[in-house]
């Protein structure tokens, strides 16, 4: 292609005619994916079918019930907390309540407020308490949002209204957003990608392990402006995250998860939660040993447990009626 | 803006919406608000030294053409070119000799106190400060006459599809085709679309993925890599750096084209070069002539003797280096590829299959190629290092067989030959008789066939992380 010669009437040039026929083809052969897609995504990943059960779930939640306890995360979240466990620690203390868990890899506050709004508008009971699992500086990461990860499965373009400017900052993200938003291929390309190069190199899990360590998004100072406040746009972040959650009459709650490899709580962010009234449950100190600990930041079965129990242990002296 | 994003793609729809609505002299104004448009993207300010160039340029450009005595012809040179160079001196290099100056004085036990500007890099001030010295010289030269509109000059200074990454395009061959109407013609489209596709398959689809090799092994602490890591990185950024950059001169040609203009061709399978020679006739060919004409001949060339045409092949590699960035690592492989220019020479005087058995003669192509192609790489090993220990750390254990962890090496060996390999064996086939045909019929089969094999890549396979263009930072 890039070899060929080429002015105008050159005999080596692409006809339109086989462009027409190639893009047409094309066009075909990516609305059948698309649309095989749609109809298959759930076994792509743990993600998307963990994503599709819990909207199930939170949709076939009644009207009337006990109050929901919605816990809000990543990998740590999904990790840490057993929902079974907690409701069932709470209910000994004569607390009844569902719980549910919303959990998704990777993602920071930048993405949280639009994985709230999306789950407390599925929801078919508004949660009562909300409670957001970090560790380290998942609350004070000023990367942007996953546009990608935001179209896919927690935003629509009726959000576009407030995500543009607030999470998503240029017009490649905002782009990249309503592909993901519009096109399931658009949307999983990169787990397609991971499958595919899966099944050609038996050895890439472990390859992209090593290639593709995910940097630390920057994370502003805590203290960027010396006056023990948190950066403008963590603070913001943190400002409409609660905000969101209080619209629909929740409570939010932080908890700061334990991790093995333990972090600093920037005083920052502790005046920040405080003065936004948001009550900070501390779990770094939580006893637990190695074998709590799958890897350095994700808890085992027998963390988790310490963990539960330490939930339901705590939770009751925060939770407002 | 870049050509592998949304943005610029949005951007280029508005651009030729607009454009073939308007006329001739329309156009050009369009096309220039556009350009500097586009260039405010990355940095508005940086524009003012585009203007300035482009003033100086042109009034230069003029005074020489006017000018009847020499005297007053080399002063006009002199002022475009000290602009040019200054420009380029200041915002390049200047923190760079300071800083090794600084470094000499405390070596030598001074206590100079020199303070670096820490000045960031206008992107593609190397491209375009070099594009409108050509075309000075060339007015000083006769070869050409100086652009009668201002407009037309200020385009080709800085039209976008080649303004921060070339091809370094010569007066003669574009400013032409600023100043005479464009027409929309059949075939166009099809032609720029197959040069932007390709060009977007080989930076999205190859360079991109092939990077997180290149950067695992290059960020590792160098002593604790196997030599077939340390092979693995150089091979993997040998890739990496060619479809990154032709990818980029393949999309501003494609992109080009749809606005009527036909840019130069800037690459030409240079990994089948035979000679050090050959491969500089085939990579970077815009900057390549440009230092041979602008640069090697007006050294002398091959004119003094044996002795002087070393020294100049030298020094103008040396300042091809130099021109890339203003680093030991770019220096050293400047030096590298003078000495190797230098040296075939020498040798090229006797074949050296000449006395070779007639099997031998046969593999003698392809020895040449594989000579060539490992000698480019161990450019590309200074070129891509931190810095000149990092390389002669790799290189020593790349002599002495390190041993080491062989699954990645493996692995990501796959990972290179899966991306990389279809388009070498493309390519190579696209290759005969010495240069880069077409083989395959265009409306056939086959060819429907690569083309649906890149779109697939692309879609299929597109890297995690988008990288910016390599040579953005030259």
């Amino acid at each position: 292609m890039s070899g060929a010669a080429g002015g105008s009437g050159d005999p080596g040039l692409p006809t339109a005619r086989l462009l027409r026929v190639l893009l047409l083809a094309l066009l075909c052969l990516l609305l059948l994916a698309e649309l095989g897609l749609r109809h298959y995504e759930a076994r792509l990943s743990a993600d998307v079918a963990q994503r599709a059960e819990l909207r199930a779930r939170l949709a076939a939640l009644p009207e009337q019930g006990p109050p929901l306890l919605l816990f809000l995360g990543n990998s740590l979240t999904r990790a840490g907390v057993d929902a079974a466990q907690v409701a069932a620690g709470l209910a000994a203390q004569g607390r009844v309540v569902d719980v549910e868990v919303a959990h998704r890899n990777d993602t920071t506050l930048a993405e949280w407020r639009a994985m709230y709004a999306a789950l407390a508008q599925e929801a078919g009971r508004t949660p009562r308490w909300v409670v957001i699992g970090y560790a380290d500086r998942h609350l004070v990461d000023v990367s942007p949002a996953d546009p990608t990860l935001l179209g896919a499965d927690y935003a629509s373009l009726a959000d576009l209204r407030w995500l543009v400017g607030a999470e998503l900052r240029s017009v490649s993200a905002v782009v990249e957003f309503v592909l993901a938003d519009r096109l399931r291929l658009f949307a999983h390309r990169y787990r397609l990608r991971r499958r595919l190069l899966h099944a050609l190199i038996p050895a890439f899990p472990a390859l992209a392990e090593r290639l593709y360590v995910r940097a630390p998004g920057p994370t502003a100072p805590a203290d960027a402006a010396g006056d023990g406040r948190l950066a403008p746009l963590a603070r913001e972040r943190l400002q409409a995250l609660a905000a969101r959650i209080r619209a629909d009459g929740a409570q939010p709650l932080v908890v700061a998860m334990p991790t093995r490899a333990g972090y600093v709580l920037p005083r920052a962010l502790v005046t920040e939660l405080d003065a936004l009234g948001v009550a900070l449950l501390d779990a770094r100190a939580l006893p637990l040993g190695a074998a709590d600990f799958n890897d350095a930041h994700h808890l085992s079965a027998s963390g988790r447990a310490s963990y539960g129990a330490w939930l339901a242990a705590r939770l009751p002296t925060v939770l407002q009626d | 803006m870049l050509f592998n994003s949304y943005v610029f793609w949005l951007f280029q729809g508005l651009v030729l919406l607009v454009y073939w609505r308007l006329s001739h002299r329309q156009q050009n104004g369009f096309l220039l608000l556009a350009s500097y448009v586009f260039y405010s993207a990355w940095d508005w300010r940086f524009l003012s030294l585009i203007l300035l160039s482009t003033v100086v340029d042109y009034l230069a450009s003029h005074r020489i053409h006017r000018s009847t005595g020499p005297r007053q012809r080399r002063a006009w040179l002199a002022l475009s070119l000290g602009t040019n160079l200054g420009l380029l001196g200041l915002f390049k290099y200047f923190d760079f000799f300071v800083a090794e100056l600084a470094a000499l004085a405390a070596a030598a036990g001074l206590q100079w106190n020199l303070q670096t500007l820490g000045i960031v890099l206008p992107v593609g001030i190397s491209f375009y400060t070099f594009q409108t010295l050509g075309y000075t010289v060339d007015v000083y030269r006769r070869q050409v006459a100086p652009a009668r509109s201002p407009l037309d000059f200020a385009l080709y200074v800085a039209f976008f599809p080649q303004l921060v990454a070339g091809p370094i395009e010569r007066s003669a061959r574009l400013l032409p085709q600023m100043q005479a109407p464009r027409r929309w013609r059949r075939g166009d489209f099809a032609a720029g679309l197959d040069d932007v596709l390709m060009g977007l398959f080989k930076k999205v689809a190859v360079a991109d993925n092939l990077a997180p090799i290149v950067n695992h092994i290059f960020a590792a602490p160098p002593g604790s890599l196997s030599a077939a890591e340390v092979m693995l990185g150089v091979y993997a950024f040998a890739i990496q750096i060619y479809c990154d950059f032709s990818g980029y001169s393949s999309i501003a040609r494609g992109v080009a084209r749809w606005m009527g203009f036909d840019l130069m061709r800037n690459f030409a399978c240079p990994y089948r070069a035979r000679s050090p020679q050959e491969f500089w006739r085939r990579w970077h060919i815009s900057l390549s002539t440009w230092l041979r004409d602008y640069l090697y001949v007006p050294l002398g060339g091959n004119r003094g003797g044996r002795l002087a045409t070393y020294r100049n092949l030298l020094l103008t590699m040396l300042l091809g280096g130099l021109w890339h960035g203003a680093a030991w690592t770019f220096i050293v492989w400047g030096a590298l590829h003078g000495g190797w220019l230098g040296v075939h020479r020498a040798l090229s005087a006797r074949p050296a299959w000449v006395g070779l058995r007639q099997a031998a003669r046969r593999l003698w192509p392809l020895l040449s190629v594989l000579a060539t192609f490992h000698l480019v790489c161990l450019g590309w090993l200074y070129f891509r290092a931190e810095s000149t220990a990092q390389a002669a750390t790799m290189l020593g254990r790349l002599g002495s067989l390190a041993a080491g962890e062989g699954s990645f090496a493996m692995s990501a060996g796959v990972m290179l030959a899966f991306f990389a390999l279809p388009l070498l064996v493309y390519e190579a086939w696209q290759f005969h008789g010495g240069r880069m045909v077409p083989r395959l019929p265009r409306h056939g089969l086959a060819y429907g066939s690569v083309l649906a094999y890149a779109l697939g890549m692309l879609l299929l396979f597109p890297a995690p992380r988008q990288n910016e263009f390599i040579y953005f930072q030259f």
